[in-house]
């Protein structure tokens, strides 16, 4: 009980442990932070590719392959898959009002399908709830496009592509990402303002199509309505993605079905070309995980392309999963991850060391003490043991204040981020760099835990030399003078 | 056993004592051959240097013997295992020294107690809180010191200090009392009156060894022996 009362005497009374307790608390808040963000931005990556990408795909490049349907067909009749959906992809040139012209990336769709493989639906910006939200700047901006959308719902225009007004229902219909329009201005906050929106207005996309041997064909140009757009949270698809229909797509990129005909008898019909596709993207089943889906998906191929000749065998067809499309991105992520852990391991291991000489100080500090409770009876042991629960409560104390500094800090970091912004003009989360628009703020309980158990034991570690040392106190020697 | 034997508590046998200094070996104790009866105050007298801390130490168990040994109810206090040794300093041996030894960061009540603590485990010790408080702030208002249990060391005199360390020494009844110098850091006066206090503690029946330089003090003693050059000179 001595010790007890010792040890938070020690502790209310002296300047030191407040160091020690200090170095636990910042290294206990260094580790948790890094490790939340580091790990919250994988699982963004992650889920990122979630939200835009099948997870699986196969692709064998811009020229794209045929009979895509008959291989969805036999794609949905495994077991392991739940839907497939084909995607043309493209690169254009987008005329926006103002003759502004961007370079975008073309994703012919087909909403219902696409919608069953990804996140389509929920990455729309334009939604009834958007529209009934308050405007911030007191209703003139979002009024526009409520204007336009009063009967209309914008999630179902986009989820059929096809624009609900009278005048332009026979144009097709353009979602873009949100980025994509330079009128759309993104607050510190995370909300955007239109300046004006462009949904509603005509935009012209030209497109080059490539024959499936490469060779370039005529620009194909058409004019789109904008009938929605989308936020993925990754900055870079939603600065250049847009989609259109699929058939739209192919029929600009001369990818749909034609016949071949005598180039000297026009009348005479030599054969069929069949329609093609670039990519199709498939949903695991639930339960499935997507390497089980790749390699069903991957064994059923072999069987589908040997009876379709004009099917590029694997590997020049690629099947893979969303994770190994995206491995060099992830694996480079993982590595500074683990690059942290390790940076951030020698800090601790230099905090350990401090609390140990902070302790050390304490105990020679302390030796008369040490040398007083002997003699009225404390065993080594039990003098020992003050330090070692002294490293245990600073461990604590350190551990639950470095938690709760973390937690709040992860937590608000992106508001921290935009006052740093806003007051200093400091940006260190660059949505261009980083591809996504907010810093992730999770903590994750596993992490946490461990790092927390790991900084209890650390302390107690630290304090275990000068807790011998004080056992070994020879109380005579410590008594003899004042 | 012989009556002259039963009456003895503490007997220490040819205590030699070394140290090292560097190089050199001191021989501080050479051969101390002393007995102390239940409820004498003997007092032994002698320069500074002279080996007088050490024999109090080696007769508390708070130090070992180069060569020799002490008895203490007949019992070989350095054939005890250490954690044997501790306990018996802690119920059988109170020890007041020439600088109090008081903790800083303990106020005078738990200065007290705190020896009745570390005889505890951390149960007993929840248990025997209240009962330890109050046997504490009785002792200390027997002392004089009723007023003062909040206080911390650093706001007390030296008189009151050294009354809260024979508190201290006295909390768990002790069969002997070592006293090293107890007034040698203290004025005339307040020195006295720790005397006095001490005597009326043998009065009450308190054995007692105290060890001082000073003839005046050692007066007070039933008995007086002389350690001169690492041995003891009747007086």
């Amino acid at each position: 009980m001595y010790k007890l009362l010792l040890t938070f005497r020690y502790l209310r009374r002296k300047l030191i442990p407040v160091f020690a307790l200090l170095a636990v608390t910042l290294c206990t808040a260094m580790v948790i932070i890094v490790i939340s963000i580091m790990g919250g931005f994988l699982d963004l990556v992650k889920n990122a590719g979630r939200t835009v990408m099948g997870d699986v795909s196969c692709y064998s490049g811009l020229g794209g392959f045929p009979h895509y349907d008959e291989l969805i067909t036999a794609i949905e009749d495994l077991p392991e898959a739940e839907a497939a959906t084909p995607i043309i992809i493209a690169y254009g040139l987008l005329k926006l009002p103002g003759d502004v012209i961007k370079g975008v990336q073309v994703y012919g769709i087909e909403p219902d399908s696409y919608a069953k493989v990804t996140a389509y639906r929920d990455i729309l910006y334009w939604t009834r709830d958007t529209l009934k939200t308050p405007d911030p700047l007191g209703g003139r901006l979002y009024a526009s496009v409520a204007e336009i959308y009063k009967d209309h719902d914008p999630v179902e225009a986009a989820a059929t592509l096809t624009p609900p007004w009278k005048a332009v229902e026979s144009r097709p219909a353009i979602a873009t990402g949100l980025e994509v329009s330079p009128y759309n201005v993104r607050m510190p906050d995370g909300t955007y303002r239109f300046s004006p929106s462009i949904i509603g207005r005509a935009l012209t996309l030209t497109v080059l199509p490539v024959t499936s041997k490469g060779a370039a064909l005529e620009p194909a140009t058409d004019q789109f309505i904008v009938v929605n757009e989308f936020n993925s949270g990754v900055y870079d698809v939603d600065a250049q993605r847009v989609f259109i229909p699929f058939d739209i797509a192919q029929k600009m990129m001369v990818m749909d079905a034609a016949t071949r005909v005598d180039p000297d008898n026009p009348t005479k019909i030599l054969g069929s070309i069949p329609a093609r596709a670039t990519e199709v993207h498939i949903k695991a089943a639930n339960g499935v995980s997507p390497v089980e889906l790749l390699a069903a998906v991957q064994v059923m191929y072999d069987k589908f392309s040997q009876q379709h000749e004009d099917m590029p065998p694997q590997p020049f067809m690629s099947i893979s999963t969303w994770q190994q499309r995206q491995a060099k991105f992830l694996s480079a992520v993982e590595n500074e991850k683990s690059l942290m852990t390790v940076l951030f391991g020698i800090i601790s291991i230099v905090a350990v060391v401090m609390i140990g000489v902070i302790f050390y100080m304490i105990v020679l500090e302390k030796t008369r003490d040490i040398g007083i409770l002997r003699a009225i009876g404390a065993s080594r042991a039990g003098v020992a043991s003050i330090f070692l629960s002294f490293g245990a409560v600073i461990g604590t104390l350190g551990a639950a204040f470095g938690t709760t500094i973390a937690c709040l800090i992860v937590m608000n970091i992106n508001e921290i981020h935009a006052w740093l912004g806003d007051t200093f003009g400091i940006v260190i989360w660059d949505r261009s760099v980083y591809f996504f628009d907010r810093i992730p703020s999770q903590v994750n309980t596993h992490e946490v835990i461990v790092i927390v158990i790991v900084a209890i034991v650390a302390s107690i570690l630290g304090a275990l030399l000068p807790a011998i040392k004080a056992a070994r106190v020879d109380p005579i020697e410590s008594l003899r003078y004042e | 056993m012989t009556d002259s034997q039963n009456n003895t508590i503490l007997h220490a046998q040819q205590l030699h004592k070394h140290y090292r200094m560097g190089s050199e070996d001191l021989h501080v104790l050479r051969g101390v051959d002393v007995s102390v009866k239940h409820g004498e105050w003997l007092c032994i007298l002698g320069a500074s240097g002279s080996g007088k801390s050490t024999l109090l130490h080696l007769l508390g168990g708070l130090d070992t013997p180069s060569e020799g040994g002490v008895t203490f109810n007949g019992e070989d206090l350095f054939s005890y295992s250490a954690a044997k040794r501790d306990r018996f300093r802690n119920a059988h041996v109170g020890f007041v020294f020439q600088f109090y030894h008081l903790l800083p960061e303990l106020n005078v009540l738990e200065n007290t107690i705190i020896s009745g603590m570390v005889g505890r485990s951390m149960l007993g010790g929840f248990g025997a809180r209240a009962s330890m408080r109050q046997r504490g702030s009785e002792l200390l208002e027997s002392l004089g010191l009723g007023e003062r249990l909040k206080h911390r060391p650093k706001q007390l005199s030296g008189g009151e200090r050294q009354r809260v360390a024979i508190a201290r020494a006295l909390i768990n009844q002790p069969d002997v009392l070592l006293a090293d110098e107890p007034t040698g850091n203290l004025d005339r006066d307040t020195g006295q009156r720790i005397l006095d206090l001490l005597q009326g503690l043998h009065k009450d029946g308190q054995t007692m060894v105290m060890v001082t330089h000073d003839a005046t003090v050692a007066d007070r003693a039933d008995r007086v022996l002389k350690l001169e050059r690492g041995r003891l000179v009747h007086d």
